[in-house]
Formats: C-alpha cells, structure tokens, sequence
C-alpha cells in the first residue's frame, strides 16, 4: 500500500500539468505551420504556388492581378512557401480564429492599390 | 432454451475512437456472432489519388489517418522513389527513422489511454496522456505540426532536426521515458489489468497466422512478423528485435505495445546517435512507369501499399491496405465467446481499430 | 513491373490451396480497371516474402472467391464488388454492394465512368 505514497505526495506539493489557457498561451515553436500570409507587393504572378498547391486553394489571375487563397481549402502544408520564387508567401505559428460567418471581405491595407488579399472575416476582426 | 438478441454495437460509441458498428448476437450477455457493417468514414481517397499529380499525393495521404500519419506518406515515398529509381540521401533515411518511431510513441500512448479509460482506470488514462502530450511538443518542434507531419517528400524530408533541436528532442525523451518506467508497473503488474485481460479473446498461433493478423496481434500469439527487419529507411543500420510474446490474449497484446514504447525510444537515440550530415533530399526528374509494392511497419502493423503508374503525372491506380483492415477477420474471430460487457474494453481495442485506416 | 504469376479464373482455388498448404498468407487482393476489363491481383506472403498472382478478367465474367481457403480475403473482395462491380460466386460473407457504400452513393464509384446516383455528371474535386 505504501508504494503509492511517494506518487500520492509528489502529485499534492508539485505543480499542475496543464496551463491556465486561455489567460496564458503557449508561444508557438519556431517552423509551426498556423497560418498563410502573403505579401501582395512583391508578387510577380509566376503561378507556381498555383500550380503546387495540392487541394487547389489558391487561384492567381495574371490579367487582374489578384491573388486569392481559399481559406477553407487551404491545409497549411507550406507548399507555396517553399516554391515561391520572391519568398512573397510566408508562414506564421499562430493559428486562424475561429470564423463568424462567410463573409468575403478585401482586407483593409491593399484597397485602392492593384494586388487584392481575400479572406474571410474572423473572430478577431 | 435461451432467445436470441441482436445488439447493434456502434457506431457512436463513448469509447470507440471511430465509428465501427458491431451487430452482435448475444445468448444472455455472452457474445456468439459478431457482423461489421463500415462506411462511416468512407472518403475516396483512393479515386482521389487517381485525379491528382503523384507529387501532391503524398499530401493526400498522409490525411488518410491521424494517428498513423507519417507511416502512410513514408510507405508512398517509399513505392515512387522505387519505381522512379530515386536514391534518398543517408541523412533524409535517419530523419525519417526518427519521425517514425516518434509516430509509433505516441501512437501507442494514445492507444494505452484509451484502453485504460474503456477499463475504468481513469488515473492511468490521464498519466498516458499528459506524457504523450510531452510527445506531440517533440513532434511539433521537429515537424511543424502535432498530427499530419507534412516532413516527408519524394526524394527526401522537407526539413530538418538541427543538432541543437536534437539535443533537445534527447532532453525531452529523457522525461518520456522517466514516465513511462514509472506507469509501466501500474499496467503490467496491476492486479485489476491482469484479471480483466488475462485468458480472454484469445488467439492461437495457428489461427492468427490463418486469418492474416498483422502487428503486435501477431507478435502476441508468437508469429514474429515485423516488417522493419526488411531494413527500409535506416533501420538496416539500427539494432532492434521484434518483440514476441506466445500467450496470444489480450493481456500478451498490451505488453506487446508497451515493450514497443521502450523499444521506439531506444530507436531514436540510436538514430540521433548515428545520423550523418548530408543533403535533405534530392531533386525528382521525369514521371514515375510502372507497378511496384512498398510496406512499412506501422504502430498497427504491416502497410502495403500497391502503386502503378504509366508515365503520366496521375498515377493509374494506388491501393493501400492498411493493418486494421487484415486485423477484423481475427477481431471476428475473438468475439464470439466474449462477455458483452468486455466487447469494447478488452476484445476491440486490443486490435488498436483504426477505422479510418479501414475506410480511406 | 511486378513478377506476377498469370492465372485462369479455375485455377485460381488450386493455386490457393497449394499456397496455403506451403505456408503463405494472404496480403490483400487490388483490382485495376483496364481496357478489356479488369486485372485482379492476388499478394501473398511467407516470411516477408512476397508472391503476386494475376487475373484477367473481362467485365461481366464471374470469379471464384476464395474466402474458403482465407476467410480474411472477404473484405477486400467485398470492397472490389462495390467499387468496381466484380462478381464472385462463394462469397462466405456477401455484402451484395453495400459494404462501404449506400443505397444513394455512385455506382461502382472507382471505374473510369461511375454512374451518380442523382443523373448529374460527376465532376471531379473543383467545385468553383
């Protein structure tokens, strides 16, 4: 009976296994795949994260010049950060918020200029 | 004369990982005819596999299956590099020895808590899982992700482990391993484990070699099959041997499994010990001709995947058999005869179902 | 390409039985459409070595199966009777078409030309 006392005490006085989440988050690790971010400026519309991509979520118009990735369909295996040829496409930790409806909305800091990022509205927005 | 009833086992069940449903003809609480009946999680992967390049194909399959993730891209890298006449660098082999045996860790942790909830034993599930939880922050550091690794190519890995980042994998498995020394008697000696699993859904020789049990199902009647010792990837220059047990029930199952955790533990620092540098992967030129067959021990057992391909950039056709599917008919095999109560703790986890697997 | 042993349809239930007798295991059996028919092929293993055996078959013929020699064999010959419309005679567990499929899935989905069950044109993964 008493080979579980050491186990018994050493769970009562140590800390707890879990963290407070969500007061206190995790910060991701460096190379976690969260999420795509794009660079519209640099793009030269080559089409090759187009032609990578394996379930097809990114769709490019040369003529338009737009570049849009379906957030949906994305599943966030870094292809397209590894074949872009500027290094336009990069990956980031954190993971999308969850989304509060379908809303296609173009994202405030391109607007007026040629290249256009579309998305979907989040919780964070 | 007792009556018959038939009790639809399934397909949503507290304990079930994945939708299986079991008819089960019981006389009076013991079990005397099983009938499956699949296809909730039925996708199309296969026809899928048909329509995209064989390149992106290693995407698609990886999604077949969470837990055993890693093992089905290995075994498509393995079948394309065959037939295209690749030849993947020695660091990329090491690599993916590594990701590999991680995948069977936490494979097995993942399935020694579950077997432990399905028994009762709460304590041992929530132990199980916070260590495997010290696991998938292995994984993620290395690989980018905790489930779908997305690290294995054609040609090679897409990243790599740095010698900092390995000393560190060392640091934490170190910590694992500490655990799992400390949970391994509360699940071997443990006299509840023991009367519950001893002596039941028991499998000859004989009869597990009949019915193409694969795995540790295998392993645990005494057959010794383990695909590994083939001495695909690296594993040629690593030192291990199968782990046999003859009892064949389900208790012989379960210390199958967790001598397989110390086992994949020591693989890996073997691995990390002798991993040269040396190129990550190596370009892919020209379109893969031809049929060929590749298997991988998985943490279920054997994988075979059949690949033929005919010059274009689809492949013609890709069949996957994965080790729960060769496991059912032996599942079948063990139920009649089983209390209804022990069904899902000790008969049907004790194969380690992946239905998903089953169902691509 | 594979070493594969060509086969009849009658011989297949002798050469079984000679396999099982000498030791081997049953792996799985894959079907592949091709043009005059179908090919089914037949993986066997002893001691991780492997043997293939293949059938060609044309689309209405029908084949021996041979869960009586391995009872394992009855998923992956049901799986073939569902997908790619194969008929087998013997079956010891017929599903009859619906093992992994429903009475409103496509039929027999894995052939180059699956007939939808809704009278629309199957289209591939895109749906823009």
């Amino acid at each position: 009976m008493f080979e579980m006392l050491g186990n018994v005490i050493q769970n009562l006085f140590s800390a707890p296994a879990t963290r407070p989440f969500p007061p206190v988050r995790r910060e991701p690790f460096p190379g976690t795949r969260g999420q795509i971010q794009m660079d519209i400026e640099c793009c030269i519309f080559c089409r090759r994260c187009e032609h990578h991509c394996p379930p097809d979520a990114i769709v490019v118009d040369r003529k338009d010049r737009t570049w849009l990735l379906d957030p949906n369909r994305c599943i966030v295996c870094g292809k397209c950060v590894q074949v872009c040829p500027k290094d336009c496409i990069t990956m980031v930790g954190r993971f999308r918020s969850p989304a509060k409806g379908r809303i296609h909305e173009v994202r405030g800091e391109d607007d007026g200029r040629e290249g256009r990022l579309e998305t979907m509205k989040t919780t964070e927005d | 004369m007792t009556g018959r009833t038939v009790i639809p086992f399934g397909p949503q069940h507290p304990v079930f990982p994945e939708p299986l449903q079991l008819k089960l003809v019981l006389e009076e609480e013991k079990v005397v005819e099983a009938v499956p009946a699949m296809g909730y999680v039925h996708r199309g992967l296969e026809k899928l596999a048909e329509q995209k390049d064989f390149v992106q194909n290693v995407f698609l399959v990886e999604r077949v299956c969470g837990i055993c993730s890693f093992m089905h891209a290995l075994c498509y890298c393995e079948g394309i590099e065959e037939l295209m006449g690749i030849e993947v660098p020695e660091r990329a082999r090491y690599l993916r020895v590594i990701w590999a045996e991680l995948s069977r860790l936490h494979s097995h942790h993942l399935w020694l808590g579950l077997v432990a909830d399905a028994l009762g034993f709460e304590s041992l599930f929530m132990q199980v899982f916070r260590n495997r939880e010290i696991i998938m922050d292995i994984i993620e550091a290395t690989s980018g992700s905790r489930v779908i690794m997305g690290s294995c190519q054609v040609g090679g890995v897409r990243r790599d482990i740095e010698p900092s980042l390995m000393k560190e994998v060392l640091r934490r498995l170190d910590s694992v391993r500490y655990h799992l020394d400390q949970v391994t008697p509360a699940v071997l000696d443990e006299y509840t484990v023991k009367e519950r699993t001893s002596g039941l859904a028991t499998l000859s020789k004989d009869q597990a070699y009949k019915l193409g049990a694969v795995g540790p199902v295998a392993r645990a009647s005494g057959i010794s099959l383990d695909v590994r010792t083939l001495g695909y990837a690296a594993y040629e220059a690593l030192d291990f041997t199968p782990v046999l047990e003859e009892a064949g029930d389900s208790y012989a199952r379960i210390v199958v499994r967790v001598r397989e955790m110390h086992q994949s533990i020591d693989l890996v620092r073997q691995a990390a010990a002798r991993i040269p540098d040396g190129k990550l992967s190596v370009p892919i030129k020209g379109k893969p001709e031809g049929e060929t067959v590749s298997r991988v021990e998985q943490p279920r057992g054997e994988l075979v995947y059949y690949i033929r391909a005919n010059g274009t950039k689809n492949l013609e056709r890709l069949r996957i058999r994965t080790p729960t599917y060769a496991n059912i008919p032996p599942l079948l095999h063990m139920l009649p005869g089983s209390q209804l109560a022990n069904v899902p703790s000790v008969v049907v986890l004790s194969i380690d179902p992946c239905i998903s697997c089953v169902e691509r | 390409m594979l070493q594969a042993l060509e086969l009849a349809p009658e011989e297949l239930i002798p050469r079984a039985h000679q396999l099982a007798l000498k030791g081997w295991r049953f792996v799985t059996m894959t079907c592949v459409q091709v043009d005059s028919g179908f090919e089914v092929l037949y993986h066997f293993d002893r001691e991780l070595e492997m043997e293939h055996l293949r059938i060609r078959v044309s689309k209405d013929q029908v084949l021996p199966s041979i869960t009586p020699v391995y009872f394992g064999a009855f998923l992956a010959e049901n799986e073939a009777q569902d997908f790619f419309g194969l008929k087998f005679e013997n079956l010891s567990v017929d599903y009859e078409g619906r093992f992994f499929l429903t009475a409103d899935s496509p039929v027999h989905p894995m052939t180059r030309t699956p007939t939808p069950e809704h009278g629309e044109k199957g289209e591939g993964t895109r749906d823009r």
